[in-house]
């Protein structure tokens, strides 16, 4: 999954970027209203966490501008905490929205809601044939046996199964899950692919030659 | 029952009750006695002229009756006339004027003895002989009980008296008394009703003004008070208490808004610090990665000291007694304490401080003037590219003493200009000019050099660099080179 962060507070905004990278998305910050408007719009992030407090354009008219291009799931970081904002926000457009300061736990825990709510998940573990995806904990099991799967696999897994039934592309796959720092390497994926197979199972993940990948 | 006695209305109505009470007690007390002593009047004149009438009548009997004895008329008694008082005979036109039926005027004639020579039929037993006379006439009235009596003492002869009963006008006069009393009483009450009516409806507004300024000060306070017809001064009142309420609502509002950008800007530095210890946390990590954190940490939690000082120094400049101290400066001194205290960071930006001081003494907090002169400087410098140069100059202007702080930074936009003194206010609203700026250092600034009773302006175009011009009456101030100011004398009791 990819993630962006607008924030203008440097120094949150590296944290908040590295505390969700460490959680295994690929992450893209910046502290610009504008280019935060700008990214959103023109790549497909799973989920924007958006400060209200921006220099140039402010959360709401990045907000109010995004929703008229794309249904990414918003999440609202803001010192503003009355009633009414909340309120503002969350009619603006907002998914979901958070006061300063917060806990780091309960903002990983809100944006793996969005995340899911977006794919159509209702619960956070996902059952496919024999493996069970444990969204939380980000655990892989195989017959009620652990599977150790590492991060960009997992990532590549859950990414599949929250899409499950709809033809993912290669371009997707980097799009969603590598950040735009990170340079793509036509065939990474498909090692990761390869890999997953040999743990979860050939029938695991289709392929649709010259389109993509797939769970069925 | 509430103090009723403490009312206005009451007030007023007991003073106009009074008042009233006491005109038309004069009133009808004037109207009554002039009536009686009208009638008196009359009753006197009307004695008077039955006293010469009597008198005349007297004197054609008075002859008479001193040859009574070679008179055989049958009515006078065989006694000597002093025992038995006869009517004196009068003529027909005479007889008239006493007796019952013209009013009840009788009279009664002593001799100079003192015994009773006539008197009328219906005069009272028991008349007492008169009293002698005042000196300078010979005839006085006298009022005994209900009876009006002027009598006629002569040097020699007969005392002759004439008197009537006042009963009827006593009655009358009392009646009269009651009349005007309950008259009196109506129009009082009369009177007191309508003055209550009307002290009710010019006090009806004062009501309303309570009740609006309750709202207001309850939970309406947008609200004002809505008086614009009505009596002059409690129209004057509901506009100066509508000021005042605007005024306490800037208050409020301001210090509310104060307030509330006040967390804003704390919660920012706790969201950082707690995001990079919850993140830390989470998972074992390297010495350098817990070093990074607590850097990060160390540098917000130096921000929040920061922020609250800014806010009690602000806090401290708003409440009312904060006048600053007094000491005697000098301007050089002053700048050169600032410089220093800011030599590390002009040396980290290579930014060149020129000063054209000129010996300037003056009275003010000498701290808080070095405090005035960081904060310029530090805009100055902060916002300057590096290598700049700062200008920093003073001396004196007439009364004042005058210091500027120039820079040929990037300037401030001119929607921004009557901003940057408000607090929080940020021009490049962006925090990450967060070189420890929080929007409140011209805020503090400006109390300060208000707070001298001086002046703060920019001058500033983008581009063009800024210009801060400070000044501050120079109290005793005098040049270093006037004389010095005479010593005070002081008066030593002996």
């Amino acid at each position: 999954m990819r993630i962006l962060v607008v924030e203008d507070e440097p120094d949150l905004l590296q944290g908040l970027a590295q505390a969700l990278r460490e959680e295994g998305y690929a992450v893209d910050g910046t502290d610009d209203g504008e280019e935060g408007l700008f990214k959103a719009i023109n790549s497909d992030y799973d989920a924007v966490v958006l400060d209200v407090q921006l220099p140039g354009l402010t959360g709401w008219e990045v907000l109010a501008q995004l929703r008229q291009a794309r249904r990414t799931p918003v999440l609202m970081l803001t010192a503003r905490d009355t009633v009414r904002d909340r309120i503002r926000g969350l009619d603006g457009g907002a998914d979901d929205y958070l006061t300063k300061p917060f806990d780091l736990e309960e903002l990983l825990a809100r944006l793996r809601a969005l995340i899911r709510r977006n794919s159509g998940q209702a619960s956070s573990r996902i059952e496919i044939g024999g493996v069970l995806i444990d969204t939380t904990t980000r655990q892989v099991y195989r017959g009620g046996e652990p599977i150790g799967l590492t991060a960009r696999e997992y990532a590549v897994v859950e990414f599949l199964a929250l899409r499950r039934g709809t033809l993912i592309t290669r371009t997707m796959l980097y799009e969603h899950l590598l950040d735009e720092q990170e340079s793509t390497l036509s065939n990474v994926f498909d090692v990761h692919i390869s890999n997953i197979r040999k743990k979860l199972g050939t029938d695991f993940i289709s392929t649709r030659r010259g389109h993509g990948y797939c769970i069925e | 029952m509430k103090a009723f006695h403490q009312s206005i209305r009451w007030r007023i109505q007991a003073w106009y009750g009074l008042l009233l009470l006491v005109v038309l007690a004069g009133f009808g007390a004037a109207a009554w006695w002039l009536a009686r002593d009208n009638q008196l009047a009359h009753v006197d004149t009307d004695l008077r002229l039955r006293m010469t009438s009597l008198g005349s009548a007297i004197f054609s009997r008075g002859f008479s009756s001193m040859s009574r004895k070679s008179s055989s008329s049958s009515r006078f008694t065989k006694e000597s006339d002093t025992t038995s008082p006869q009517e004196l005979r009068r003529s027909p036109g005479q007889r008239y004027w006493f007796g019952e039926q013209e009013g009840g005027y009788y009279y009664v004639v002593w001799t100079s003895a003192g015994e009773v020579r006539y008197r009328s039929t219906n005069a009272p037993a028991d008349i007492p002989y008169p009293d002698a006379v005042t000196a300078g006439s010979r005839s006085q009235t006298r009022q005994r009980d209900q009876w009006r009596e002027r009598y006629f003492i002569p040097s020699r002869g007969y005392t002759s008296l004439v008197g009537v009963n006042l009963e009827a006008q006593l009655a009358a006069g009392r009646k009269m008394a009651w009349q005007l009393i309950f008259a009196g009483g109506g129009i009082l009450a009369l009177g007191l009703g309508f003055g209550w009516w009307l002290s009710g409806r010019a006090l009806k507004p004062i009501g309303e003004i309570s009740a609006a300024a309750r709202h207001i000060a309850g939970d309406r306070p947008a609200e004002r008070i809505n008086l614009t017809h009505g009596c002059r001064e409690l129209v004057e009142l509901s506009a100066v208490l509508n000021e005042t309420f605007d005024r306490l609502q800037g208050a409020v509002t301001r210090q509310m808004s104060f307030t509330a950008d006040a967390s804003h800007e704390l919660r920012t530095p706790v969201a950082v610090v707690l995001t990079q210890i919850q993140a830390a946390l989470k998972r074992p990590r390297a010495p350098e990665e817990y070093r990074d954190t607590l850097h990060i940490c160390e540098r917000a939690i130096q921000r929040m000291r920061d922020l609250i000082e800014s806010l009690l120094l602000l806090a401290r400049q708003d409440s009312p007694d904060a006048t600053p101290r007094r000491e005697p400066c000098q301007l050089q001194v002053i700048v050169d304490e600032a410089v220093t205290l800011f030599g590390i960071r002009a040396a980290e930006r290579q930014a060149r401080i020129v000063q054209q001081i000129e010996p300037v003494e003056f009275t003010a907090d000498a701290r808080q003037i070095v405090q005035v002169i960081t904060n310029l400087l530090s805009n100055a410098i902060d916002y300057s590219p590096p290598a700049a140069t700062i200008q920093v100059a003073g001396g004196r202007e007439g009364a004042n003493v005058v210091l500027t702080v120039t820079d040929t930074g990037p300037g401030i936009a001119a929607e921004d200009l009557p901003h940057i003194f408000e607090r929080f206010y940020r021009a490049d609203k962006s925090r990450t000019a967060a070189h420890g700026h929080n929007g409140l250092g011209l805020a503090i600034t400006r109390g300060i050099v208000q707070a001298h009773g001086g002046t703060i302006e920019v001058t500033s175009r983008l581009g063009e660099g800024t210009r801060f011009t400070v000044r501050l009456p120079a109290g005793a101030a005098r040049n270093a080179t006037d004389e010095p100011a005479p010593e005070p004398v002081v008066m030593v009791a002996a």
